[in-house]
């Protein structure tokens, strides 16, 4: 089966009942749309054959009705093909957001928001008509066509052969030609989809953008970009209104066929003149749906186009693959086993990394900027696996292990804390709260912002928890760290992994929350990244990574105690550097 | 809820306006729109010809003339004007989408600078993803709306010619057709009202959801480790359900009027003429060919009732579009989306004077929300200086940058460049003769060449990677400068991210540096060097231009030859470390918090001897550096143990 044709038929079976109304509303349209050529032909035979008035009367009377009716069809049929086609766009929207928050972060990386939020909104958009109309249209009009010819050949079995040969041969042009736009239309989706991305990254970007002078540049790069996106869709919406244009040709030639025909048999007197009309009513009627059917032809196209980078996006899996298993409760013992890992470039990350940490304590991971130390703790999380050895939890290698049950046990504060535009309660719980039928209750968000020290902050905010975050009343860089704190509070974790957590904390404010941290690591496995040594201090034992390989790894104090120790150097350097030489 | 949020971001647009910016379209690109009028009105023109062929062919059989070359000729007509038709219809096509993809981008490229321009670059007034929809949707609308006016210039050419002809056959019948005309406009007008409330709702929630997808995929990491991808999904199907709402009731509103109402009202109207044209047929005052003249103009005439109502409903769309677009305006009117600008306007300016002196005096911003920012601030700034702001969380240090340079707009207070008043600060604290570098810099998803040029000089980009300690960093990347950085950057390490923001800055070559908290995610080493090396730049250098920075550690504040001390958003001391340490108790609780890890080597948790050679180095000052320095040494004392 063809993708597009399993697409709709996946989306459209959980509402067959309406997609069946729908498809009972098209074709009593249809036979509507039939029937008034045909009583147009009775009055112009009845009003020729000089009949009785009353009878010309009662046949306007019917197609008067005929138009009533179908005035009252129209709204009906539109609502019901809009339900049908919003109910399956948004079941495909949220299927596929899904999916793509789901996948690995290396495909996160390389594709921006913008061109995400474009794909996902923009391109299904797209299928509206496709969805509730497509099919019934295409197949009505098919059926209209063929109602016509049936009409036609009991009227003159002649006349409808050679236009159902005709009709025939026109079918088996269109055919050929349907796809004609399709890669047209993908390559202009895409140049949208680039653009729109261009613009979001750099309004997220302005202050950067500006305090640099790069504007100047970013204006430039957007006027390339629109241009080409502009040219793209120009190209792709001509070249498929080429399949209308055959649309056209094709039916004239029927149409002269059909003239020429039936002169020929008037003249020979083997048809009636109301007979030539009824050629000429549906050949019209057919022309005028053929405004109808090659919008749906273009829209096709376009559908089409949409579709197969709707179905790209579908058919990738994350590298990440869930196992059965799940993690135990409580603190979380932490085993690498002869660990090495390298990103998509090839260039090795982690080389052979081997060491163990027991529950409840506490690990220093030290190592200059690009030493691995943010990987290790991808690894622990499973954004990523190792390309060879293993990560251990609780004694488990992780790849036997459900992602969920990783996610709920493993906490990670990251340096960067995304936020979004929501509440405050929304950004601590990611809309798990019982406010919104979730699991977590106001109080224990009260409870965690207390131990934080951000009772005072939320004190102050307008609206406590239902506050948005957004505009005037945002979060400074070191505020929305400790909103990041609080959220891992709140996930009652059995292994924290804080990377570079106080990195935006002023001094003061570390301190403030220092007791916090203590009481988040209390009875919890954890991994503190730092590039402060003050932070390290803290730990139980030191991991120091240099290169990708552990080159020390013991009890803090017996570290610090042994002069000839990296971390004793470190400690001596660090402040030495920071003092002079 | 949907309510509120639909109040707070509508600004109701006058029809005046929109009609200005329609115009002023128009007046940007008039030969464009006029090149697809000619196609437009030849193919409409030729609407009518297959009536008037067949009434033609019909007459002619009607006659019982012969069959003969004559005949064959009109049917063959059919073909010929058929091919006319898909000319002119491919033609249209291209020309018309040539107009709208100009007017398109002028308003997109109009809206995107006016954008990156205003003052309040951090507080946007919607999320990048609502933006981006208002810039790529809303925009898109006027345009449209242009190409499908001529869609009413073409079926008016084509109304007036099947009128014409009707009227030749029968001047009272013909007048009929005219009726669905005069009622279309009145009953799309009375619609349009009743949909303008829905129709704001339903773009608001487009604009909602296109914000809540960019948010969720600009957070992705944050909710997988979450977990709570399935709930943003469910988020998204609660605005996906709300907007399905709002769409099919503006479809039915719109359809119930344009194709029940109008159409099928030019339908029972056409019913009516052929009746009553069947009648005069039965008379035999009307031939078989002309009823079915009349059966295939009267439509045509009705089409351009249809066109006309069409358009008034979307007017009410452009409305919208343009209420939605005033937001991003920052005052400016809408009329002017449709004219291009200069958009590099003021944005190089040359070099105004080698900066000697800034002279910040009494500036102010406070957030409307929290009541925080920073009031009266005054300082002032010597060529060859490093000013260090520090404070607390929340004192206002970022807010000071920010004013300063126009990103937030002064409540009071001002600028002076040597002297001189800055009239727009926004517009002057760019390169040359600044660069800023944000708390959390962000890259964009190019190569990290073009995200340190930003399309200067290429010339400047090794000094820069030089300065900003960073060309080891890209000699130990894979593709070096043309390595991909990813969205934000994220491919690369926080403290490599850190550098190429700063790397950056220094490629502008510009007099003074602004930035915030640029070490947070750098090593001690790392640190220290990125000090040093600046310091040594301004040392080398005979115009030397300033540094103005937020920082609470210890190697910034050590280097700084003032530091400004904030607190509640007061400058509340300024001056070198060791007097402050001396005199300002903000200062040394702050230093002291920064010392920790000495306070506890004090304690005893590191050597004794290494301590005590740590308390002896603290004086001393990097040789390196010519003038001596002495002044900006750390002051021991500040190393002694905390008293409690």
């Amino acid at each position: 089966m063809s993708p597009t044709l399993a697409l709709l038929l996946r989306y459209l079976r959980p509402q067959r009942g309406r997609a069946a109304l729908l498809a009972a509303l098209v074709a009593f349209g249809i036979a509507l749309q039939l029937g008034g050529p045909r009583l147009m032909q009775a009055i112009i035979d009845v009003a020729r054959a000089g009949a009785s008035e009353d009878a010309l009367m009662g046949l306007a009377a019917a197609f008067l009705a005929v138009v009533l009716v179908k005035q009252v069809l129209t709204p009906l049929t539109t609502w019901t093909s809009d339900n049908v086609g919003w109910t399956a766009m948004n079941a495909l929207r949220a299927d596929l957001t899904l999916q793509l928050l789901r996948l690995d972060l290396g495909f996160h990386n390389s594709k921006t928001p913008g061109e995400l939020i474009e794909r996902v909104d923009g391109d299904i958009s797209q299928l509206a008509n496709f969805f509730s109309q497509f099919t019934l249209r295409v197949a009505g009009n098919a059926l209209l066509m063929a109602g016509a010819l049936v009409i036609l050949w009991s009227q003159d079995a002649r006349l409808g052969a050679a236009l159902s040969v005709f009709a025939l041969i026109s079918l088996a042009v269109l055919a050929r030609l349907h796809r004609i736009g399709v890669p047209y239309f993908k390559a202009g989706r895409r140049a949208v989809a680039i653009t729109l991305a261009f613009i979001e990254e750099r309004i997220a970007g302005a202050e950067d953008l500006r305090g640099n002078g790069g504007l100047p540049y970013a204006f430039e790069q957007l006027r390339a970009l629109t241009t080409r996106d502009g040219d793209a869709r120009r190209t792709a919406n001509t070249i498929a209104r080429v399949t209308q244009g055959v649309w056209e040709l094709l039916l004239s030639g029927g149409l002269a066929l059909a003239f020429t025909l039936g002169a020929i048999f008037i003249t020979a007197g083997s048809m009636s003149l109301g007979g030539l009309y009824l050629v000429f009513a549906y050949t019209n009627l057919i022309a005028t749906n053929l405004m109808q059917i090659t919008e749906q032809l273009d829209d096709f196209q376009r559908a089409t186009a949409n579709i197969e980078r709707t179905s790209e996006l579908l058919s990738l899996r994350s590298r990440i693959i869930d196992g059965p298993r799940a993690l135990p409760a409580g603190a979380l013992p932490v085993a690498f086993e002869r660990v090495c890992f390298e990103y998509a470039n090839g260039t090795p990350v982690l080389r052979d990394v081997h060491f163990t940490l027991g529950a409840g304590r506490v690990l220093g991971l030290l190592g200059r900027t690009g030493s691995g130390k943010t990987t290790l703790s991808r690894l622990l999380s499973r954004f990523y696996d190792p390309a060879s050895g293993q990560v251990r939890l609780a004694g488990l290698d992780l790849r036997e292990v459900d992602t969920r049950s990783i996610r709920a046990r493993v906490s990670v504060v990251t340096q960067e804390v995304q936020l979004f535009h929501g509440t405050v309660r929304d950004n601590l719980t990611f809309w798990d709260n019982a406010a919104q039928g979730g699991r977590i209750t106001d109080a224990a968000i009260l409870r965690a912002l207390q131990s934080l020290g951000l009772a005072e902050w939320l004190a102050r905010l307008p609206n406590g928890l239902d506050t948005p975050i957004a505009g005037a009343t945002s979060l400074s860089a070191g505020e929305a760290q400790l909103l990041a704190l609080g959220r891992a509070f709140l996930q009652d974790p059995g292994l924290v992994i804080l990377d570079e957590a106080s990195a935006r904390l002023d001094p003061t404010t570390e301190r403030l929350i220092e007791t916090a941290i203590d009481r988040l690591l209390a009875g919890r496995t954890a991994i503190i990244i730092a590039h402060r040594l003050a932070t390290a201090l803290r730990a139980d034992e030191i991991l120091v990574l240099e290169g990708g390989r552990v080159t020390e790894h013991g009890e803090r104090v017996a570290l610090q105690r042994d002069p000839g120790s990296r971390f004793s150097s470190m400690l001596r350097t660090g402040l030495i550097e920071e003092e002079g030489p | 809820m949907t309510g509120d949020a639909a109040a707070q971001t509508r600004t109701p647009a006058p029809m005046r306006d929109v009609l200005a910016l329609l115009a002023n379209l128009v007046r940007y690109s008039p030969w464009h729109y006029a090149a697809t009028l000619v196609p437009q009105a030849l193919r409409l023109s030729l609407v009518l010809a297959p009536g008037l062929i067949a009434r033609a062919v019909f007459d002619h059989l009607t006659q019982q003339r012969p069959l003969g070359p004559d005949l064959w000729l009109t049917i063959s007509l059919f073909v010929v004007v058929a091919l006319l038709r898909v000319g002119a219809l491919l033609s249209a096509v291209y020309l018309e989408h040539t107009a709208f993809f100009r007017s398109v981008n002028v308003i997109r490229m109009n809206l995107f600078e006016r954008f990156m321009r205003r003052p309040i670059a951090h507080q946007m007034p919607f999320p990048p993803g609502e933006v981006v929809s208002r810039m790529g949707l809303d925009g898109n609308r006027l345009p449209f709306y242009l190409t499908q006016l001529e869609n009413i210039f073409g079926s008016g050419v084509g109304a007036t010619i099947a009128f014409a002809a009707m009227a030749s056959v029968n001047l009272p019948l013909a007048s009929l057709a005219l009726l669905p005309l005069l009622v279309s406009p009145a009953a799309v007008a009375l619609i349009n009202y009743k949909r303008l409330g829905n129709l704001r709702n339903l773009r608001n929630m487009e604009g909602r959801i296109s914000a809540l997808l960019g948010d969720a995929f600009g957070a992705v990491q944050a909710l997988q480790i979450a977990g709570a991808e399935g709930r943003a999904v469910e988020q998204l199907e609660r605005l996906n359900g709300l907007r399905k709402h709002y769409a099919v009731r503006d479809e039915f509103m719109r359809k119930l009027v344009l194709d029940s109402l109008v159409n099928d009202l030019a339908m029972v109207v056409t019913a009516a003429i052929l009746v009553l044209a069947a009648r005069a047929l039965h008379a035999g005052t009307f031939s078989v060919g002309d009823f079915v003249l009349f059966s295939y103009a009267a439509a045509r005439v009705t089409d351009f009732g249809y066109y006309v109502g069409m358009s008034l409903s979307q007017l009410q769309e452009s409305r919208v579009a343009v209420e939605r677009m005033i937001p991003l305006l920052d005052g400016a009117p809408p009329r002017w989306l449709g004219t291009p600008s200069d958009w590099v306007r003021g944005l190089r300016p040359g070099r105004p004077g080698q900066l000697r002196r800034l002279d910040v005096n009494a500036l102010s911003h406070v957030y409307a929300g929290s009541g925080r920012g920073i009031s009266a601030a005054r300082f002032s700034i010597e060529a060859g200086e490093i000013i260090v702001v520090t404070g607390r969380i929340g004192s206002g240090k970022t807010t000071l940058l920010r004013t300063l340079l126009g990103l937030l707009p002064a409540q009071s207070g001002g600028v002076f460049w040597n002297g001189e008043p800055v009239a727009q600060p926004n517009e002057f604290f760019v390169p040359p003769r600044s660069a800023y570098t944000p708390q959390t810099p962000r890259l964009f998803s190019e190569a990290l060449r073009s995200n340190i040029l930003l399309g200067r000089d290429p010339a400047a980009i090794e000094p820069a990677l030089w300065q900003a300690v960073m060309s080891d960093d890209v000699r130990q990347l894979e593709r070096g400068l043309d390595t991909l950085v990813g969205p934000r950057g994220v491919k690369l390490s926080g403290g490599q991210l850190q550098r190429a923001a700063a790397a950056r800055m220094f490629a502008g070559g510009t007099d003074l540096l602004v930035f915030d908290d640029l070490s947070s995610a750098l090593d001690v080493m790392t640190e220290e060097t990125l000090w040093a090396r600046l310091r040594e730049r301004l040392a080398a250098s005979n115009a030397p231009g300033a540094i103005l920075a937020v920082s609470n550690r210890r190697g910034a504040l050590r280097l700084a030859t003032r530091i400004l001390v904030l607190k509640d958003g007061e400058i509340i001391d300024s001056g070198p470390l060791d007097a402050l340490l001396e005199r300002c108790a903000e200062m040394r609780e702050i230093w002291q918090a920064t010392g920790e890890p000495i306070q506890r080597v004090e304690a005893g948790i590191i050597p004794p001897h290494d301590a005590v050679r740590i308390s002896q180095l603290a004086g001393t000052d990097p040789g390196r550096d010519a003038d001596g320095g002495v002044d900006r040494a750390g002051d021991p004392r500040a190393d002694q143990p905390d008293p409690d």
